[in-house]
C-alpha cells in the first residue's frame, strides 16, 4: 500500500482527534515501520488494519465508520493529484468514478508499477444509475464507500449510495448502486 | 503521554521517515541512472541501425542504378540506330520499364531525405512554358494510347522565365499526371498551368483534372501519407509503392506551396499544385536542349577522360560521348585516370568520373588532382544519388555531379555548361543557364 495512504491517515487522525492519539495508536499497533511513513514509500496494508483497529478501540467508533470517514478525507487528497488539464478533474461523479479503472489507475501504475490497486468495474445502467463493483483482497469496501461519498460531496451532487456486500467477503467485494436524485 | 513526550515521539518518527525517504530517493536515483544508461545504449543502437539502414539503401540504390544506367544508356543509343518499327517498340518498353524502376528508387531515397530534413530548394531561371510542354508531352502520348482525350493549356499571363526548383516541380507534376493517366480508364485528362497574382504573392498553379476512379472523401487526407493508397485493392489493381503523392506533397511544402484535391469516387479528381514563384523579366532565348544530332556544338571535339570501372557503363559512356562529338579516353579506375593525368596534365578538357571504384575512388581522385594545382572541371557520374554524396564531391573539389541513370541530353548540357570556351555558338549558352 502506498505511503500516501498512511501519511494522510495520520494527518486525518491528527486533525480529527489529536496528536497524542496519533502517537498512541502507533505505539499500540506495534508497527514494523514504527509509523515512520513517507508518502512515496510502500508499506504492508496490515499496518493500516492495525492502526484502524487501535483507533477504533481508542475512539469507540467502528473500523467501518473510521474507514468511511477516512475515504471521504482521502478523496480530496487524491482529487488534488489529478493533473489540472485532465478533463476528469472537472467532470461529475459518474464520469470520474467511471474513469478510475481505465484512466486513473492506469496513470498511477505508470508512476508506481509496484502499486497493488483495488479493482473497480463500472456499469452505466441508465442515465441516472451507475453500478460500481469493488474488489480487493484488503477488504476495504468501507474506505471505497467513503471515497464515493467524498466524490459526490466534491461535485455537490445529490446521489444515493446503496452498498451490497458479497456474502462472506468481509469487505473484499461489494457492489455500489449510485442513483442520481433529481 | 504528556505533550512533550508526544512532540518528542513525533520528531523522532519524522526523522526516521526522512531517513527512509532519503534512502528511497537514493535508490530511485540509482534506478533512474541505470534506466538512463539502458536508454542511452538503446538510442545509440537505434541510431547505428538507422545509419546502417541508410547506408544499405544508398548501397542498394548504387548497385541498382549502375546496371540501370547501362540499360537506359544503351536503349537511348539504340534509338538512333536503324531499328525496325517493332524493334523500336521493344526498345521503348525497356526504356519505360527502366525509367519506372529509376523513379521507384528515387522515391525510396527521397522519403529518407525528406524524413531527415536533408532536402533543400535549388531555384534556377526556368522557361516555364518549355518545362510544362516537356512534362506534358510524355503523358499526352500515354493518355492517348489509353484512348483518353488530353487537353492542355497555358495561361497567357505567365511570364516566360521564373525562378523555380525545376527538379522538384517536375517530380511533383510527373507524379500528378502519372496518377491521372494511371487511374483513368475512360474520358479525359485536362492539364493546365495558370498564373495567379494576389497582393504581393505570385503563384503558378499546375492543375490536373481527370475522369478517373476518384478518391472517397474520408481517404483524401490518407493518400498524402507515405505508403498509403486509398485502399489496398488499388495496389493490387494498379501497382505502385504508395510513396508518390506523399513525396509530392512534402516537396510542394518544401517549395512553400500546397497540393489540394477535390474528388468524387467514380467521377474523377482535380489536383491543384500551387507554388509561389518569382518571375524574371528576361528576353534571353531559352536553351536548345535537343540538338544532339547533326553538327557538333563544339569548335573542336572536347577531350574527355571518362573514368568508370563497370564495363557496361564504359560502353555506354563511349557511345554517348561519341554521339556528343567528343573524344573520350576511358580509364577503368581512379588510379588509372590519375596516371593518365600525371603523364600529361593538360591532355584533357574535362573529367567524368564514377565514385565507387577499386584502387582509387572518385572523391580521392579529385582531391589529388586539386593538390596538383589543376583546375580542370571534374564531374561525378555516380549511382550514389544522395545529397550528402553530392555535397562531399563538391567540397573536395569536384565541379559538378550527375546521378545515374542519366539522359544523354543532360550530360550534353553539362558539357556545354562547363566547356563553354569550346562552344561554337555561345549565344545558345549563357552564364546563368544550368543544364536542364
Amino acid at each position: 500500500m502506498k505511503g500516501i495512504v498512511f501519511t494522510e491517515f495520520l494527518n486525518m487522525v491528527d486533525v480529527c482527534f489529536d496528536a497524542e492519539t496519533v502517537e498512541t495508536i502507533i505505539v499500540e499497533a506495534k508497527l514494523p515501520s514504527e509509523g515512520a511513513y513517507t508518502s512515496v514509500g510502500t508499506y504492508s496494508h496490515h499496518e493500516m488494519i492495525s492502526l484502524l483497529t487501535c483507533l477504533s478501540k481508542r475512539t469507540g467508533q467502528s473500523t467501518d465508520d473510521l474507514m468511511r470517514s477516512y475515504g471521504r478525507h482521502m478523496f480530496g487528497v487524491l482529487h488534488a493529484q489529478i493533473p489540472p488539464n485532465d478533463p476528469v478533474r472537472c467532470s461529475n461523479t459518474f464520469n470520474l468514478l467511471s474513469e478510475i479503472q481505465s484512466n486513473i489507475h492506469a496513470e498511477v501504475l505508470k508512476l508506481y508499477p509496484d502499486a497493488d490497486l483495488p479493482h473497480f468495474e463500472h456499469t452505466r445502467l441508465e442515465q441516472d444509475t451507475l453500478l460500481l463493483k469493488y474488489r480487493s483482497e484488503r477488504g476495504m469496501a468501507s474506505f471505497a464507500e467513503g471515497l464515493i461519498a467524498g466524490c459526490i460531496a466534491h461535485f455537490g451532487e445529490t446521489i444515493s449510495i446503496e452498498r451490497t456486500d458479497s456474502p462472506g467477503s468481509a469487505g473484499r467485494e461489494a457492489l455500489f448502486t449510485l442513483k442520481r436524485i433529481s | 503521554m504528556d505533550q512533550l513526550e508526544v512532540l518528542r515521539r513525533r520528531i523522532a518518527r519524522e526523522k526516521r521517515a526522512r531517513e527512509c525517504a532519503e534512502q528511497l530517493l537514493e535508490l530511485k536515483s540509482q534506478e533512474l541512472y541505470r534506466a538512463n544508461q539502458v536508454l542511452l545504449t538503446a538510442k545509440i543502437e537505434a541510431e547505428q541501425a538507422s545509419i546502417a539502414k541508410n547506408q544499405f539503401i544508398a548501397n542498394m540504390s548504387h548497385e541498382i542504378r549502375t546496371p540501370l544506367n547501362a540499360i537506359l544508356g544503351m536503349v537511348e543509343l539504340l534509338d538512333d540506330d536503324n531499328l525496325t518499327l517493332i524493334q523500336k517498340k521493344r526498345a521503348m518498353v525497356i526504356r519505360e520499364a527502366g525509367v519506372l524502376l529509376a523513379s521507384t528508387i528515387d522515391n525510396i531515397l527521397d522519403i529518407g531525405r525528406i524524413e531527415s530534413g536533408a532536402m533543400s530548394v535549388e531555384e534556377t531561371r526556368t522557361d516555364v512554358r518549355k518545362l510544362f510542354e516537356g512534362i506534358v508531352s510524355v503523358f499526352r502520348s500515354s493518355a492517348e494510347q489509353k484512348g483518353l482525350s488530353f487537353h492542355q493549356s497555358v495561361d497567357p499571363a505567365l511570364p516566360t522565365f521564373i525562378l523555380l526548383d525545376v527538379t522538384k516541380f517536375k517530380q511533383i507534376a510527373t507524379n500528378l499526371l502519372g496518377n491521372a493517366v494511371k487511374f483513368t480508364n475512360s474520358g479525359h485528362i485536362n492539364c493546365s498551368l495558370k498564373y495567379s497574382v494576389a497582393a504581393s504573392r505570385k503563384e503558378i498553379v499546375f492543375l490536373v483534372e481527370d475522369t478517373g476512379i476518384g478518391v472517397a472523401e474520408d481517404k483524401v487526407v490518407e493518400i498524402f501519407e507515405p505508403f498509403k493508397q486509398s485502399d489496398n485493392s488499388i495496389t493490387r489493381r494498379f501497382g505502385g509503392t504508395g510513396l508518390g503523392l506523399s513525396i509530392a506533397n512534402s516537396l510542394a511544402m518544401l517549395l512553400g506551396g500546397t497540393i489540394t484535391l477535390s474528388s468524387r469516387p467514380g467521377v474523377g479528381s482535380t489536383f491543384a499544385l500551387c507554388i509561389p514563384v518569382t518571375d524574371l523579366v528576361d528576353n534571353l532565348s531559352p536553351s536548345s536542349p535537343n540538338q544532339m544530332k547533326g553538327s557538333s556544338p563544339f569548335i573542336r571535339p572536347p577531350k574527355i577522360l571518362a573514368i568508370e570501372d563497370n564495363p557496361h557503363n564504359q560502353e555506354v559512356l563511349c557511345g554517348v560521348l561519341e554521339r556528343l562529338h567528343a573524344h573520350a579516353v576511358i580509364a577503368e579506375n581512379g588510379q588509372a585516370g590519375l596516371d593518365l593525368i600525371r603523364t600529361n596534365p593538360n591532355r584533357f578538357d574535362i573529367i567524368l568520373t564514377d565514385l565507387h571504384m577499386p584502387q582509387l575512388g572518385g572523391v580521392e581522385l579529385a582531391k589529388q588532382i586539386r593538390r596538383m594545382g589543376l583546375t580542370i572541371p571534374i564531374i561525378a557520374l555516380t549511382g550514389d544519388a544522395r545529397t550528402s554524396t553530392r555535397d562531399e564531391c563538391l567540397e573536395y573539389g569536384m565541379t559538378d555531379f550527375l546521378a545515374k541513370p542519366f539522359q544523354i541530353n543532360t550530360l550534353r548540357n553539362l558539357l556545354l555548361h562547363h566547356l563553354h570556351s569550346l562552344v561554337a555558338t555561345p549565344d545558345c549558352m549563357d552564364a546563368n543557364k544550368l543544364p536542364y
